[in-house]
């Protein structure tokens, strides 16, 4: 009599310890996730804001991108992860800046507006961030200056492999499903932004 | 070796920069970011969200979707075959980006610096 009992709440107990599992591992995945956007998040900011130039259009791009990874991939092996979030965070950014040659080009026939007003640099909003003594913080600023400008003027996907690159450290894979393309090609991109970046970094 | 140098130097000093920049983020940005990590989290903390569940129902929907098509979708058609082979779209990328064609000069040297670099070099 037991042991009917016994084989009668074994499938509940089983499917109550599966449901746990499934609960712990959703808990684990979950502080994982933490922990992954919590060490990326600076980085993909300064990334983000060193390609769009605004502040607040790469804080959108950061919160965007973390909230379509935790949706769309929080469920795939934490290896998996960054190649991920740096594609997402690509498509954002470039994303942005397509929505801002548009919003320039319908600016230009509107009447009384300046053609590229609306990308026009805020000088204070370029002002170097705080921090630092003033002698180091002028050097770094003026160096890091010049590095943005060197970064903007260079073509978009030039950029990007760069940033993955040199910046986040990413190898030639992990670059190339980031930016979406092939391991070639990430590798000439690359190449020529280092040899258009030498010239200005060089005259620090 | 010497371009090899050269690189290094460029992407040393970039990361170097870009290093300090991070660290140099005001309080405000980075409590800004906290809350968007926040935001981000609680997408995996929404009832109904579990892991990996979609993923049978995704495969489902994409057989289903895959078979109504083969069934219902015009019988075989006689294609004539392509002239030629499209070129993938990452070449006309490459050649079309605006990007300057220096490079055509320099290809021994970048070709030379890929091999050096390898696949896996960061």
């Amino acid at each position: 009599m037991a042991s009917v009992s016994l084989e009668m709440a074994l499938p509940a107990i089983g499917t109550a310890g599966r449901e746990a599992e499934r609960e712990a591992r959703g808990v684990d995945q979950s502080q994982a996730l933490e922990r992954f956007l919590a060490g990326i998040e600076r980085r993909a900011y300064r990334i983000a804001r060193m390609a769009v130039r605004n502040d607040d259009d790469a804080l959108d791009i950061v919160q965007d991108a973390m909230i379509r990874l935790a949706r769309n991939y929080g469920a795939r092996p934490t290896e998996e992860w960054r190649p991920l979030f740096y594609r997402i965070l690509n498509n954002g950014i470039r994303d942005c800046i397509r929505r801002r040659r548009v919003r320039s080009r319908v600016m230009a026939w509107w009447p009384g507006a300046a053609p590229g007003q609306e990308d026009r640099p805020d000088p204070i909003e370029e002002a170097p961030d705080p921090g630092g003594g003033p002698g180091e913080l002028l050097e770094s600023a003026e160096a890091l200056a010049l590095l943005e400008a060197g970064l903007a003027a260079l073509p978009q996907r030039q950029r990007e492999a760069f940033m993955l690159r040199a910046f986040e450290g990413l190898d030639v894979a992990d670059t190339a499903v980031a930016m979406g393309c092939s391991e070639g090609s990430v590798k000439t991109h690359y190449f020529r932004a280092v040899h258009a970046l030498k010239g200005r970094l060089a005259e620090r | 070796m010497n371009t090899d140098t050269n690189t290094r130097d460029v992407e040393a000093r970039a990361r170097e920069l870009f290093d300090d920049s991070v660290e140099r983020i005001d309080g405000a940005t980075r409590s800004r970011l906290s809350r968007a990590r926040h935001a981000a989290l609680a997408e995996l903390e929404r009832p109904g969200f579990r892991p990996g569940t979609w993923l049978p129902a995704g495969a489902l929907a994409v057989a289903l979707t895959l078979a109504v098509t083969l069934w219902i979708g015009p019988g075989p058609a006689v294609r004539s075959p392509p002239a030629f082979a499209p070129a993938p779209a990452e070449d006309f990328e490459l050649l079309a980006a605006g990007e300057d064609l220096d490079m055509l000069g320099e290809e021994a040297e970048f070709y030379a610096w890929a091999a050096t670099a390898g696949n896996g070099a960061s």
